[in-house]
């Protein structure tokens, strides 16, 4: 051993049990914010590579550009790919016929089919030369033409003859509509269909690079090229999904989204200060020991703070892989949800930001949380070690009021109330889930306002099928939301009292040889817990109502109108998490104090 | 009469090699009133002994009877009740219930029965303790001379078939332990408490009425009468 932190490796072995429920605490924390990153993660590329086959690759569309402000754009160093489209007869009510069934006509560059990868040639090649053109499946399987034929197309001003170079997939519109397309090179269709093309069907597609910055880009682009802004569309989808939408709604949802993960990080820290709290009183004799043996206060706050980490090297990889598997179950389960909308969604892929953030914040929460007990640490005075005085939890400032109840009733809630600074961290935490909960709450009506205009006539052809699955998906989110966030409250109560126990097993132990039941014991750690949640509760329906009620009318009544109602059904789903957590909370406890040899346990 | 039987004590800790016979065969009886110290080396058995006595640890063999009735014959729960009605402890390391202060630690027991305090009997023996002054203080704002009296008073409230003390001097000075032993011979002749304290302290046992010794488990009476101070 060459340093006194040489100690901790060493301790940390013999004291397995009593920093278990730390170990955990850090572990459940990276967790859930790793699981959390990594799903919107994996949700983004999902919903990012779909829009991309819905819609395509570009990020967005300049119409009526002239050729010289086409040329400026596309030799821009920010621009990827522009690709020239235009299209007449789109509306399929003008007399462009093939074999009199009507015809679409559109002219495009080879780039187009890297920023729309669902249209793909599936025979020959893209027209390189003038007079050639693409057909489609339709045309070939009802008029039997092949590659190198020639196709007559009427127009209003006479006949028009190309040759096919190459065959592509029906769109769902012309499959719907019962029509055909021809499709030419940018040259081919400007030199047949100038003058039969509306303004507006003159479009340019641009990809930008790579973590191009795209607002700033289109606003320098418009500004440079005079381009006035209501000729530019954003692929809001694509856009949305890469973090870049100018939409202030999308971005709202994401900072809401980042807020809601910044209060779970916060209540996994509240859980690990809560937890290290209690580690650090459990060993206030070594500390005093420490001191006594000529630790420096500042040797002994380093010491706990680096246990702290020492703790993380293997909490945060467990974390860390509990989440990427937990990711990989919630990806596979919306692909058989929902296939149509999660089949681009990652199988098994491990998201960056999950694992970065998750250990990241990760290890400023367990730093953080460490502050306080190191401190509290190294204020342990030398003279405790050797007076026999070092107690397990906190001298009490004040006696327990033991006039009006019982004492075991009365000495339960002394320990829950006896220490204001306790009392309000632990309550605190447990209204923490309470808020957390009714806010994640509002996901579900929001999901049930927005999905309101996935109809089957709706644009984009969703089914009623599709509608359902996607109905599904969302709600498997919200609701996984929901649950972890019930689940860190189950935890929190688990754990406190776990801890809070554990803390005073020696006091139980010689409260035992003095002649309290078992039973009174019991009544005391009930009496305990019910202080702890009756303060939560309160605590959490107090602050969580009006900030529901803040939300509510921010996310629902300004977009969709109506009125804001009591979140009963919330109120009582989380209740009843937390009370039913609490007599499960008790359990172990309980059976801990029942099977503890009172010998052993005062002579520790 | 005897509070005191102990009948043939046997504990045994581990198996096989790690076995180790920590009391074999003990055997002795403790009248009311009677102040008797159980001194021996660290490691003889002693504390054993007494948490058997005490019903905190089970034996392996023999029979222990507190006024005639068999300890371990009870039930937990019956047993709990009958130690701590019948049963007074005072350890080394006090043990006071730190969220309690002086008068609440020291009626703890009565509280547990759900009794009401005798007020007269509470001052008297915050009198006799010289704790009046103290009665609000918790156990963190006394010395240990002090606490170790709170944990006396604690002892004698329920007015205790048997008192059993676990070196309680073993963590105070000289004053305040003269002071200790004074408080439990005094409990011993003026409220007739039969007493068992065990210590390695050979000057303590001066003050009592008799003395006998544990040594690899084996207890041996080493004389001394009821309320004669041994020379």
């Amino acid at each position: 051993m060459k340093n006194y932190l040489n100690l901790i490796p060493i301790l940390a072995k013999i004291h397995r049990r009593q920093t278990r429920m730390t170990r955990w605490c850090i572990v459940i924390s990276v967790f859930l914010i790793a699981a959390i990153f990594g799903m919107a993660d994996m949700f983004l590329q999902s919903q990012k590579n779909l829009a991309v086959m819905q819609d395509g690759a570009w990020h967005v569309m300049f119409r009526e550009l002239n050729e010289e402000q086409t040329m400026m754009l596309a030799a821009r160093p920010e621009v990827k790919t522009l690709t020239r489209y235009a299209a007449a007869n789109y509306a399929l009510d003008r007399d462009y016929k093939v074999e009199g069934v009507q015809t679409l006509l559109c002219g495009y560059d080879e780039t187009f089919f890297a920023l729309f990868p669902s249209v793909s040639i599936l025979e020959g090649k893209f027209p390189q030369e003038t007079g050639q053109a693409l057909v489609t499946e339709g045309m070939r399987v009802r008029l039997g033409v092949s590659v190198g034929d020639e196709v007559e197309v009427e127009t209003p001003d006479g006949v028009l003859r190309f040759q096919i170079s190459g065959i592509v997939e029906d769109t769902s519109m012309l499959l719907q509509a019962d029509a055909f397309g021809l499709f030419m090179n940018t040259e081919t269709y400007l030199s047949c269909f100038r003058e039969a093309t509306q303004k507006e069907d003159f479009v340019s597609y641009v990809e930008f690079v790579p973590h191009c910055r795209i607002q700033k880009a289109i606003r320098d682009i418009c500004g440079q090229l005079h381009i006035p802004k209501d000729r530019v569309s954003e692929n809001a989808k694509v856009m949305g999904a890469m973090m870049q939408s100018s939409d202030h709604y999308i971005l709202m949802l994401y900072l809401i989204a980042f807020v809601l993960a910044v209060l779970v990080a916060v209540s996994g820290m509240m859980m690990i200060l809560g937890s290290m709290n209690s580690s650090v009183a459990q060993r206030t004799e070594f500390f005093g020991m420490m001191r006594c043996l000529g630790a420096t206060a500042k040797q002994v706050r380093r010491y706990v703070r680096m246990e702290a980490l020492f703790w993380c090297l293997k909490a945060i990889p467990l974390g860390l892989l509990f989440s990427v598997v937990t990711v990989w179950g919630l990806c596979r389960m919306l692909q058989i949800l929902a296939p149509k909308w999660f089949s681009e969604m990652p199988g098994f892929g491990i998201s960056l930001p999950g694992v970065v953030f998750g250990s990241m914040i990760g290890l400023l929460t367990v730093l953080l949380a460490s502050r306080r007990p190191a401190r509290k640490a190294s204020k342990v005075s030398p003279w405790t070690a050797v007076s026999g005085n070092a107690d397990t939890v906190f001298a009490a400032k004040r006696a327990a009021h033991t006039g009006r109840m019982r004492v075991e009733t009365a000495l339960g809630l002394h320990h829950a109330a006896g220490s204001k600074k306790n009392l309000i961290l632990l309550t605190s935490s447990f209204a923490f889930s309470i808020i957390l909960f009714l806010g994640f709450g509002i996901g579900i009506d929001f999901m049930r306002h927005a999905l309101v205009g996935l109809r089957p006539d709706a644009p984009g052809t969703v089914n009623v099928e599709e509608a359902k699955a996607v109905y599904f998906s969302f709600a498997l989110f919200v609701y996984g939301f929901l649950a972890v966030v019930a689940l860190i409250a189950a935890f929190n109560i688990i754990n406190s009292i776990a801890m809070s126990v554990a803390a005073r097993m020696r006091q139980y132990g010689a409260m035992r040889a003095i002649g309290i039941s078992i039973r009174q014991l019991q009544t005391m750690v009930a009496a305990e817990t019910l202080t702890y949640l009756a303060g939560g509760l309160a605590e959490g329906l107090l602050l969580g109502l009006p900030i529901h009620y803040y939300l509510y009318r921010w996310a629902i009544i300004e977009r969709w109108g109506g009125a804001w109602q009591m979140p009963f059904k919330e109120c009582v789903v989380i209740a009843a998490v937390m009370i039913a957590s609490a007599i499960a909370a008790m359990r172990g406890p309980v059976r801990r104090i029942r099977e503890m040899s009172v010998v052993e346990t005062i002579s520790m | 009469m005897e509070i005191v039987e102990v009948q043939d004590l046997c504990k045994t800790y581990g198996t096989g090699e790690a076995k180790v016979e920590a009391l074999k065969h003990v055997s002795f009886t403790l009248k009311k009133g009677e102040f008797a110290a159980v001194i021996g080396e660290s490691g003889s058995g002693k504390s054993t002994l007494l948490n058997c006595v005490g019903a905190l640890d089970e034996p392996t063999g023999g029979r222990i009877l507190i006024d005639g009735q068999n300890l371990f014959a009870m039930g937990e729960e019956e047993r709990t009740i009958f130690r701590r009605r019948n049963i007074g402890f005072i350890f080394q390391s006090f043990h006071l219930i730190p969220e309690l202060n002086v008068e609440q630690n020291i009626i703890f027991p009565l509280l547990l029965d759900h009794k009401k305090p005798d007020v007269g009997q509470v001052e008297e023996i915050l009198a006799v303790l010289g704790l009046q002054e103290r009665r609000g203080h918790l156990p963190g704002q006394l010395s240990g001379g002090q606490q170790q009296r709170v944990a006396i008073g604690r002892a004698l409230i329920t007015r205790p078939k048997l008192i059993l003390a676990d070196e309680p001097t073993g963590n105070l000075d000289r004053k305040n332990s003269r002071e200790v032993m004074e408080l439990l011979t005094k409990a011993s002749r003026q409220y007739q408490q039969t007493i068992l304290m065990i210590t390695h302290n050979p000057n303590l046992i001066t003050s009592v009425d008799r003395v006998m010794q544990v040594a690899d488990g084996i207890l041996s009476d080493l004389g001394g009468n009821v309320n004669e101070k041994l020379s």
